[in-house]
């Protein structure tokens, strides 16, 4: 019984355990311990450190607003059960393989997404970056050239010749796509 | 008569140091020329603006290992839907398509999607990738489908990043590691056993043995040819990816007759199986001088990886590192020739960041931008590394705890094995001991705290009926060790580089375990840099 109360009291303090993490823009943010350690950047830095209480993080390339929204999601999956790597890869992806509360939570501007990805990526926090992906990816999906260029407000600035070359290539791959039976994308 | 007129210099801008570079497939700029107005009748390179709209805040890195691996891996599925999100993406915009382009994201992509299988290698990686998969159809699905090689398009892009990788992957490599300037490194030959033991292997300094390698078979037979018609089916490591040998040597000779400046980090082959799949180890012996191998008392299925066949094109090589374990190594050239770049223990190169435990180290991605951007500090310093170039047929001396960098010159073939003996048994001990969770060498990185504490024990087992007294020794240093207190951290680096090469070996190993000062601390230095 001493064991396991002993036990229950350190996971309590542990779970007391903060981490001050300061934005780009010097907003300070006061983080358990659990919840930051979802970016394995901070977990190494803390690792490095040794005492979980006297870390105090900067992060020189994550402003206030965007370092709100992953520490947002990062509680949101707080309890999630740890990933399991895929022993076979999904055979199809569709946008359902999205959360109904991540779908939700990434319905927003493409700058402040793009933005998510960029911390997701130097945070390493890597469902949030799946996610991320994922998003991006439903937003080319089955759009044509012109479509795309359109959501992302990119401007056409090919030649016609140009236009020609990439397009030969794209020919090549769209017979190779034709006998693809499996694809169930376009 | 006319006064002369007085003859004006044009203002030039400065020549790089290194000469101007080939242009870019692309025709990727620096970031910088975007302020230089364009020639005439020149169209100006694509922007990331226009060209990105909203996915411009992904910086380039960012969006060309989102294309390469990201929609690969996470968006897993068939590869038709990866390879057509990539193609429109692709065909958008300029800026689009040279950061979906760049060949270093083909191969990622290749190795991603074919592993070691991709078969012959054509002249780029994406030519690579598109024969791989046009290889994969059956016949009747490749019926009707023309194969089109890509050629790249010069369509004009601004990017610092890109721009940086071109200059690293083109630089030529004689100037960039100043092939000319002398070596200052011991070479011997005819060397006593004793000799190489007193003033090389006790103090712990570099030496080039030049009359080793040329009496080995493997110096007269071994060539990129040769290895191909024995072993050219066997499947050989290059770094994240195994494949068979022949598919290697058509990689190799495509960087080879690119000039060497066919990319930035030339995939290594460096592989630990050599001895196993093929009969290449007995075409060389191990030199008298490092024939003490103590790990050997672990038995051959039970020690930490200790030999490797290591073969490179031009500018392939590894970034600075310690070696594993704490062991000492040697590193034999049978063909082409290697720059060597070696810091003494405590001493750590500039632009080379270990972390707090030692456990993880950082420094620039390739070898060429390590030495573009950092080598000139070294003019600076008090006390100079070793340079070296190893040539084919020599083997250089690696003492354990010094940081080194090696750059192929040329393509180059070359067996290097790790060791223990009883002169650094005891910092090794002192590091199986300490840091279980860093010992490395079965299987793939590192071994775990538990499974390094277990070698740990193992190993003293094994050796306790012969060594027991230095597994002692080891103890009771490091309970007197601890007992000692250093105020001046930087008093003592100094000194523990000054006064390395008039040590003992047990008070090295006592500096070692806490930057505690030495009697000795006055002694001169024997090795001249």
């Amino acid at each position: 019984m001493r064991f396991i109360t002993l036990a229950w009291v350190i996971g309590q303090l542990a779970a007391a355990a903060t981490v001050r993490i300061t934005s780009s823009d010097n907003q300070e943010f006061t983080v358990p311990h659990d919840i930051a350690c979802q970016s394995q950047l901070i977990k190494n830095m803390i690792k490095d450190v040794g005492d979980a209480d006297k870390v105090s993080i900067s992060l020189p390339n994550v402003s206030g607003a965007i370092l709100r929204k992953v520490l947002e999601y990062a509680t949101m999956h707080k309890d999630d059960p740890p990933e399991v790597p895929e022993i076979e890869p999904k055979l199809s992806w569709s946008s359902n393989d999205i959360e109904d509360r991540d779908k939700q939570f990434l319905n927003l501007d493409q700058e402040t997404l793009f933005e998510i990805i960029l911390a997701a990526k130097y945070l390493d926090m890597k469902s949030l970056l799946g996610v991320g992906t994922k998003t991006v990816g439903n937003m080319i999906k089955g759009k044509t050239v012109e479509e795309v260029r359109a959501v992302f407000n990119i401007v056409k600035d090919y030649t016609p010749e140009e236009e020609e070359l990439i397009r030969k290539e794209k020919e090549w791959l769209e017979d190779h796509r034709r006998i693809n039976t499996n694809n169930n994308a376009e | 008569m006319e006064a002369k007129p007085r003859r004006k210099k044009a203002r030039t801008a400065p020549m790089s140091k290194f000469g101007s570079l080939k242009s870019h497939p692309f025709g990727v700029q620096p970031m910088g020329n975007s302020f230089l107005a364009p020639g005439p009748n020149q169209r100006p390179p694509a922007d990331r603006r226009g060209g990105l709209g909203a996915i411009a805040v992904l910086t380039d890195e960012v969006l060309m290992s989102y294309v390469a691996l990201e929609f690969v891996v996470l968006l897993c599925n068939t590869d038709a839907v990866n390879e057509s999100l990539v193609f429109r993406l692709m065909r958008c915009s300029r800026a689009l398509y040279v950061l979906c382009n760049t060949d270093a994201v083909w191969r990622d992509r290749c190795i991603a999607r074919f592993g070691g299988g991709f078969g012959a290698f054509s002249d780029s990686w994406k030519n690579t990738y598109k024969a791989a998969l046009f290889a994969s159809l059956s016949v009747n699905e490749k019926e009707g489908i023309v194969f089109v090689p890509d050629v790249p398009i010069k369509v004009g892009f601004f990017s610092d990043y890109l721009f940086s990788s071109w200059r690293c992957s083109t630089v030529p490599l004689d100037a960039l590691c100043r092939s000319n300037a002398p070596d200052n490194i011991d070479r011997r030959c005819n060397l006593s056993m004793e000799c190489f033991i007193e003033e090389y292997d006790k103090p712990g300094k570099p030496v080039i043995l030049t009359d080793v390698v040329t009496k080995w078979p493997a110096f007269k037979k071994w060539s990129m040819d040769y290895l191909e018609k024995t072993v050219g089916d066997t499947i050989f490591r290059a770094e994240s990816v195994d494949l068979p040998f022949k598919s290697y040597a058509a990689y190799a000779k495509h960087c080879r007759e690119n000039g060497g400046s066919f990319e930035e980090a030339p995939l290594y082959l460096f592989d630990k199986y050599f001895s196993h799949r093929t009969s290449l180890a007995d075409d060389y012996t191990v030199p008298e001088y490092f024939s003490e191998d103590l790990f050997q008392v672990l038995g051959a299925e039970k020690r930490p990886d200790y030999r490797w066949i290591i073969i490179g094109p031009p500018r392939s090589g590894s970034t600075f590192h310690l070696d594993p374990n704490s062991t000492s190594a040697w590193n034999a050239v049978i063909t082409g020739s290697k720059k060597w770049l070696l810091f003494p223990p405590d001493c750590i190169p500039p632009g080379v960041f270990p972390s707090v435990d030692g456990s993880e180290v950082t420094t620039p991605i390739s070898l060429a931008e390590w030495f573009l951007n950092h080598y000139d500090e070294i003019k600076h310093w008090p006390v100079k590394p070793v340079e070296c170039i190893c040539r084919a047929g020599e083997i250089l001396y690696v003492p354990r705890g010094w940081w080194h960098c090696v750059m192929n010159l040329e393509e180059s073939i070359a067996i290097t094995q790790n060791f223990v003996n009883t002169v650094n048994l005891a910092s090794v001990l002192r590091f199986c001991r300490t840091k279980p969770e860093q010992v490395s060498g079965y299987g793939s990185g590192c071994l775990g705290e538990e499974l390094g504490a277990t070698l740990y024990n193992r190993f003293k087992s094994a050796l306790a009926p012969t060594h027991q007294h230095v597994i002692d020794e080891e103890l009771e240093l490091a309970q007197h060790a601890s007992r000692i207190l250093t105020n001046d951290k930087e008093e003592d680096d100094k000194k523990k580089l000054a006064s390395l090469f008039g040590k003992k070996p047990a008070l090295s190993a006592l500096a070692g375990l806490c930057g505690a000062d030495d009697a000795d601390a006055g002694s001169s230095f024997r090795f001249s840099f």
